[in-house]
């Protein structure tokens, strides 16, 4: 934590800035990539919410108090922006982010930058149909493997519920595994 | 495919690349975004705008006096020669009013403001053919 401390001095002080800017980037930018990704599944779309975050975390940087890690301050923000991203993709083409999601999914196939087998494909489908939050959770969760207690920090949300949307998450998800 | 169940089904993963080199030119890209603490190219007139404007102000200031002082000076002289012609043109103060007026003290110090010649005194008086009667009246 101390280390943390010094590290966001380094990214404040003009003279160090750059380097420990550019140590961030290294640090941040594969994590949060695979985070964003999953959210909004296609490769430019991500690469798009990738640089907004770093550039709003960057413009942020001198607000950020240090009450929670930077860890989940740079996931929360990233989240946000993703989410954001789309819902406005969504409303832009007049339609929900559910029915979109669905949409990419079922195109995942013809992705230049999508390697996956049939079983990666279903799953895929599975979570589409899931509400936001418990999509959210179980990305989080099952592919990102992200910790119930980081979890927490970064989406607000008390460890029970993020628990709970797990739970309600793997029962629909295998079932619907089950019956397609 | 019955009983497919996530914890004891091995592992899946997203199935989601990442183009070749992506990440190496990621940085690059994102610090190439950054709102630029540029050093800042300041010109001198930037630089000593605060100053310029300072000494512009004290100069304005400077040059005004004169003027102010001027147009102060005017207003007091134009001031008393109203009163007086207004005094003179448009009231009925006549010279025994005025005498009348008068106190001991401001008999007294136009008596300093004007400190009379003996030879003029004498010419005055000499001129004035009613002298002789003021001064058997007195006794």
């Amino acid at each position: 934590m101390q280390e943390e401390k010094e590290f966001i001095q380094e990214l404040l002080n003009p003279k160090t800035q750059n380097i420990a800017f550019q140590r961030l980037l290294r640090e941040y930018q594969k994590p949060l990539y695979h985070h964003i990704r999953n959210i909004v599944l296609n490769h430019d779309d991500t690469d798009d919410v990738l640089q907004n975050t770093f550039v709003k975390v960057f413009q942020h940087l001198k607000n950020f108090k240090g009450e929670s890690k930077l860890f989940s301050w740079m996931y929360r923000i990233a989240t946000n922006e993703a989410i954001t991203f789309i819902n406005n993709k969504a409303k832009r083409n007049g339609t929900t982010s559910e029915a979109m999601q669905t949409k990419i999914v079922e195109n995942l196939q013809s992705d230049v930058y999508f390697d996956g087998n049939e079983i990666q494909i279903k799953l895929q489908k599975a979570i589409a149909l899931l509400p936001e939050k418990q999509q959210l959770v179980f990305k989080m969760k099952y592919y990102e493997e992200i910790k119930y207690e980081n979890m927490s920090e970064i989406l607000g949300t008390s460890v029970g519920a993020l628990k709970a949307s797990y739970h309600h998450a793997v029962k629909k998800i295998e079932e619907y595994m089950n019956h397609n | 495919m019955k009983d497919f169940k996530l914890d004891t089904n091995e592992k899946i993963t997203s199935g989601f690349t990442v183009p070749d080199h992506y990440f190496d030119a990621f940085s690059e890209k994102v610090l190439s975004q950054l709102p630029k603490a540029e050093p800042k190219v300041v010109s001198f007139y930037a630089r000593n705008k605060r100053w310029m404007y300072s000494a512009a102000a004290v100069l304005v200031i400077a040059l005004s006096i004169p003027i102010v002082y001027q147009i102060q000076n005017r207003e007091a002289e134009l001031t008393s020669s109203e009163v007086e012609s207004y005094l003179v043109n448009h009231t009925t103060l006549s010279d025994d009013d005025i005498v009348n007026l008068l106190e001991q003290e401001d008999i007294d110090q136009l008596k300093i403001d004007t400190p009379i010649e003996k030879e003029a005194l004498e010419e005055v008086l000499s001129s004035n053919t009613e002298l002789e009667q003021y001064i058997t009246n007195e006794n």
